[in-house]
């Protein structure tokens, strides 16, 4: 048995995906000019009032919905007081007596459920850009966006469990439409409270707080050190002292940071600037009603179609991917197959990432009529690649480059009507010589038709197709 | 009138909360007054309360709906700010940030 | 042309019928700031307002229709924004703010064809009850030099007082429009919570703020408040409750009308010079058929330690936004810490700074519940107590302040009694209720008494009635 033993609680932030900020009208988008998305009250000028956006409450009931919490009946901001060059009015609207939501759980791998405390609304901060030479650059855009923050109880006693937990909750609030989650652009972070205690004694470890980590492997990494540290600590019989540490990605290692009294006490009181909110059982299950399919039932279908744990985890790794898969696979009804094209062609040429719209690599429809060629054997593997990888680069559609390599297995009757409208515009002429002897003409149209698929069309179907449009 | 809550500490830790610099007399002065203040305070304490104070109360449909709108122009975004370069507000570096 | 003491509504007759010129009229308040320069009631004359004169005269001139408040020349609290204009809550921190939009009671009285003519000085952010917090300066009594013309909206009540304008806009968070409007004879309504838009009003405690107005009688002050309150979308607390025609429901008669008057605040000018003032007061009104009950809030008191756990503690927050980043005045500093403390501490006040303290103090987690929160569930409790009061009775009299103005100078060492001066006006702003104080006498040195007198949630309407018959039939008591 170890002699040591890691607790940690996270908290989770997560912007919200809604148009408009949270406490004013202001455009909620990251990317733009500099301070070009600001007004009075996410400027913090005086004289101006905030006012709530109903669809920041509502994005947030949801996930507490997704994530199984009790929604409350009331509703309250408060301010939380401190100083920072980000945070223009001095205090953050935040929530902590009267959250929108608390409990709820997250099952990781393992089956080991994570107790979830609470799940709030808050504002987001400015941003800001460290010039190096000593000065700061601020730019207020993201202040005031509304941010989603998931506080779990002290449930993980490890690092792997950790980052099992956020890339999980990832996708559930993903899956559930209330975040983005996009990471590289800090929209999906973690502040980390952890402690080490013996485990032949019941007395909790002193705790310290890391905040803003902004990856999985910053997590991992930051966890991992912390816990070796707190351990060289303990073994040589010294107290580890409660505090504040930030991480360095750089150097790889943890550093003190010194925390002002106005950081240990918030001062939180409610914001007399909002109302109280009160959230009837209506406004629930009209909530509810919207929430998308959750992220677990899913996986279930998934399963059910037959596909592996392998394929499923990929799928699920992304919204924008299983529901790419969702509609190649409605068009194919092939789901193996077309999860083995999605996760390696498709990923592949997506260079693995994720958060993308994958109809702009190939349109869903075009996959499928591939892999449905495929299926019915009407080209071989190789060519299958080779169209796809030909749709790719030319942005040609699917069928057109299928006909121009000549695979053109079984010609439809569409293709086939195609033909002839083309040789009758060629050569308006046709039509009235159809009328006076049509067996000439049938057979001058089976050999154009015949030639121009390569040989693919069979007589009677070119027949059949003809007498329909000739009437 | 002096009250036993507020010393020289406590007077120092407001001060950093309030962000405020105080010369030693300011902070004796301040003793005598905010203790002063705080000891009249005292008086609610001895009433007795049962309910809890309550606030406006709105239900959720009455929110503003999720619309953005056009904010400020740059001209006035920066007009009364101190320190600017282009498109962005600046400060000196903090002395320890996270 | 004799402009002495013109009411608002005598004002826009006049322009309406061409009696005299918005230009005459405004040359004439200008010549009355000029004369009473020395007072320190007006911070700021707009460089525009005899150019705004001019185009209030040609639209006459013109034949178009004219808007309610045509031509009228006011002065503005300097804490209510007026875009593109200083605003400064008389800080050396925003000395040089300039107002990037105007409020919402701005642009009404604007549309209603108001000519703003300059700023009005005031205790530094509201805070204070003698405006000698002005980081410019104290503004004196208009009748008294050596006397505090009260706070925090001073300026306003001493310009509106002497005639520099036809009236003025104030704000109020514990009485800092009623407790001016007594000390220099005039009248100060504070509307009820939300029933005028706080927007583009710097806050001082947004649960208490409202803004209002000076003038020196009932019927403007009727006419106004009509034209600047309800709903505003941009202060999302403000009121959807229809306005009244305040001036209409001015009837002539108090009749019938139930007035309580409160024993534990009796008791308090029991000494003062108030109390026979208060008795034939109450006879007058019994003489012209109102009914008079006394009722016992044996609270009362701990109105004023409420009133000073809640306001500093709401200020200290919004007094965060000033870090000298965005805007404001701003220090030297090596870091973004230094520059914050060092620019508040070298321009905000030394009452602003206290309170401050204060504020964070009751805010502090450790005395949360046994301050704020208490302060919060006393307020519940006296909140419901005068609503009982008020479901019996149509309006509460009482003192607005212990007695005459103050000397200057005579309280600014001893904040308790400074405060202690507030006791009867934070009630109306703790309760939310709409309140009043008019001139009802005048005090052993001849300075004027106010009475204040309060009525039910936006029933503004009983106030004016009530003050309009105490002013026109009961005159000087």
């Amino acid at each position: 048995m170890d002699k040591y033993r890691l607790v940690i609680g996270l908290e989770v932030h997560a912007e919200l995906k809604t148009l408009s900020k949270a406490f004013c009208s202001c455009k909620n988008e990251v990317g733009a000019i500099p301070n070009t998305l600001v007004c009075p009250v996410c400027l913090g000028l005086p004289g101006a009032s905030p006012s709530i956006n109903k669809r920041a409450i509502e994005l947030t009931m949801m996930a507490g919905l997704a994530l199984g919490a009790n929604i409350a009946e009331e509703i309250v901001f408060e301010r939380k007081n401190y100083f920072y060059p980000d945070l223009p009015k001095g205090y953050q609207i935040c929530q902590l007596r009267h959250p929108i939501a608390t409990g709820g759980v997250v099952e990781i791998a393992g089956g080991k459920r994570i107790r979830l405390n609470r799940i709030h609304l808050e504002e987001n901060a400015g941003k800001l850009l460290h010039t190096g030479d000593g000065r700061i650059y601020v730019d207020f855009n993201r202040s005031g966006a509304p941010i989603l923050e998931i506080v779990s109880e002290p449930d993980f006693s490890s690092s792997k469990e950790v980052v099992e937990f956020i890339s999980t909750l990832r996708n559930i609030l993903m899956f559930s439409g209330v975040s983005d989650c996009r990471m590289e652009t800090g929209g999906y972070r973690f502040d980390i409270n952890l402690s080490v205690q013996r485990t032949d004694s019941a007395e909790l470890g002193t705790r310290i707080e890391m905040k803003n980590l902004t990856s999985f492997k910053d997590v991992e990494m930051a966890i991992d050190y912390e816990f070796q540290r707190h351990i060289e600590i303990l073994e040589a019989g010294v107290e580890v002292s409660q505090e504040t540490r930030g991480w360095d990605a750089e150097k790889m290692q943890t550093y003190s940071v010194r925390r002002k009294e106005s950081e240990n006490d918030y001062r939180h009181f409610p914001d007399t600037d909002l109302p109280t909110i009160t959230i009837s059982k209506e406004d629930i299950s009209r909530v509810a009603s919207e929430l998308p399919e959750s992220y677990a039932k899913r996986r279930e279908k998934y399963f059910a179609l037959g596909l592996t744990k392998y394929d499923v985890d990929l799928l699920m790794q992304n919204k924008y991917l299983a529901d790419y898969f969702d509609r190649v696979n409605a068009l194919t009804n092939e789901p193996k197959e077309t999860a083995n094209w999605i996760l390696t062609e498709i990923l592949a040429l997506a260079k693995n990432v994720v958060d993308m719209d994958y109809d702009y690599i190939i349109s869903s429809s075009d996959l499928a009529l591939i892999i449905n060629m495929l299926g019915k054997s009407q080209i071989s593997r190789t060519n299958a690649k080779e169209v796809l990888l030909q749709v790719v680069e030319t942005g040609k559609k699917a069928k057109f480059i299928v006909r121009e390599l000549g695979l053109w297995g079984d010609v439809d009757n569409e293709d086939i009507e195609e033909i002839i409208n083309a040789l009758l515009s060629e050569n308006p002429g046709i039509k009235a010589d159809y009328l006076n002897s049509p067996e000439v003409v049938s057979n001058h149209i089976i050999g154009e038709v015949i030639s121009r698929t390569n040989g693919k069309a069979r007589a009677e179907k070119i027949l059949e197709v003809l007498a329909n449009i000739m009437g | 009138m002096e009250n036993n809550l507020i010393t020289v500490a406590e007077i120092e830790r407001l001060a950093e909360m309030s962000a405020l610099n105080f010369s030693d007399e300011d902070k004796e002065r301040l003793i005598g007054e905010v203790g002063g203040i705080i000891s009249m305070l005292d008086e609610c304490g001895k009433i007795k309360t049962e309910s809890k104070g309550m606030s406006r109360k709105v239900p959720l449909s009455a929110l503003r709906e999720d619309e953005f709108s056009v904010g400020l122009t740059s001209e006035r975004v920066f007009v009364n700010a101190p320190s600017r370069d282009g498109d962005y507000f600046v400060v000196p570096e903090v002395n320890n940030g996270l | 042309m004799d402009f002495k003491f013109l009411s608002v509504l005598d004002i826009v007759d006049g322009i309406k019928t061409k009696k005299f010129s918005c230009v005459e009229l405004t040359k004439y308040y200008l010549s009355q700031i000029e004369k009473y320069k020395d007072k320190n009631a007006v911070l700021e004359v707009f460089d525009d307002a005899l150019e705004r004169a001019y185009a209030v005269d040609s639209l006459v001139e013109s034949g178009a229709d004219l808007p309610e408040l045509v031509g009228v020349p006011i002065l503005i609290k300097d804490n209510i924004f007026y875009k593109g204009k200083i605003s400064s809550s008389a800080s050396k921190m925003l000395e040089h703010y300039v107002a990037q939009y105007s409020s919402t009671v701005v642009k009404r009285l604007l549309k209603a064809g108001v000519v703003i003519l300059g700023r009005t000085n005031m205790d530094e952010f509201a805070m204070g009850g003698s405006c000698e917090n002005s980081a410019f300066g104290p503004c004196k009594n208009a009748h008294n030099d050596a006397k505090v013309s009260g706070g925090s909206s001073g300026g306003s009540a001493v310009a509106v007082a002497l005639d520099m304008c036809a009236f003025a806009l104030g704000s109020d968070t514990g009485g800092s429009i009623r407790q001016p409007a007594s000390y220099n004879g005039v009248v100060g309504i504070k509307p009820t919570y939300a029933r005028v838009s706080r927007y583009g009003l710097v806050p001082f405690a947004g649960s208490l703020d409202t803004c209002g107005v000076f003038t020196r009688d009932a019927k403007d002050s009727a006419y106004i408040v009509s034209l600047i309150a309800g709903r505003d979308e941009k202060d999302s607390s403000s009121s959807d409750m229809p306005v009244d025609d305040y001036l209409a429901c001015i009837s002539g008669s108090i009749k019938g009308k139930k007035i309580a008057i409160v024993k534990e605040v009796q008791e308090l000018v029991a000494q003062s010079e108030y109390k026979d003032v208060f008795k034939k007061v109450i006879a007058f009104c019994q003489e012209h058929g109102a009914i008079m009950s006394e009722v016992s809030i044996p609270e009362y008191k701990s109105v004023l330690p409420v009133y000073y756990t809640i306001a500093p503690a709401e200020a200290t927050s919004n007094m965060n936004k000033f870090d000298g980043v965005r805007f404001g005045e701003c220090a030297d500093g090596e870091t973004a810490e230094e520059i914050n403390v060092n620019s508040r501490s070298k321009y905000l006040g030394r009452e602003v700074k206290r309170r401050i303290m204060l504020g964070n103090f009751v805010l502090s987690s450790k005395f949360y519940n046994a301050y704020y929160q208490k302060a919060k569930d006393v307020a519940a409790l006296i909140k419901s107590k005068f609503v009982e009061v008020l479901e019996k009775n149509d309006l509460i009299f009482m003192p607005t302040t212990f007695g005459e103005a103050f000397d200057i100078g005579a309280k600014t060492s001893d904040p308790v009694s400074m405060y202690i001066e507030d006791m009867f006006t934070v009630t109306a702003n703790i309760i939310g209720v709409p309140a009043m104080s008019i001139p009802i006498s005048k005090g052993r040195l001849g300075l004027p008494l106010g009475l204040q007198i309060l009525a039910k949630h936006f029933n503004e309407k009983e106030i004016y009635n009530m003050a309009d018959y105490l002013m026109e039939k009961g005159g000087e008591f």
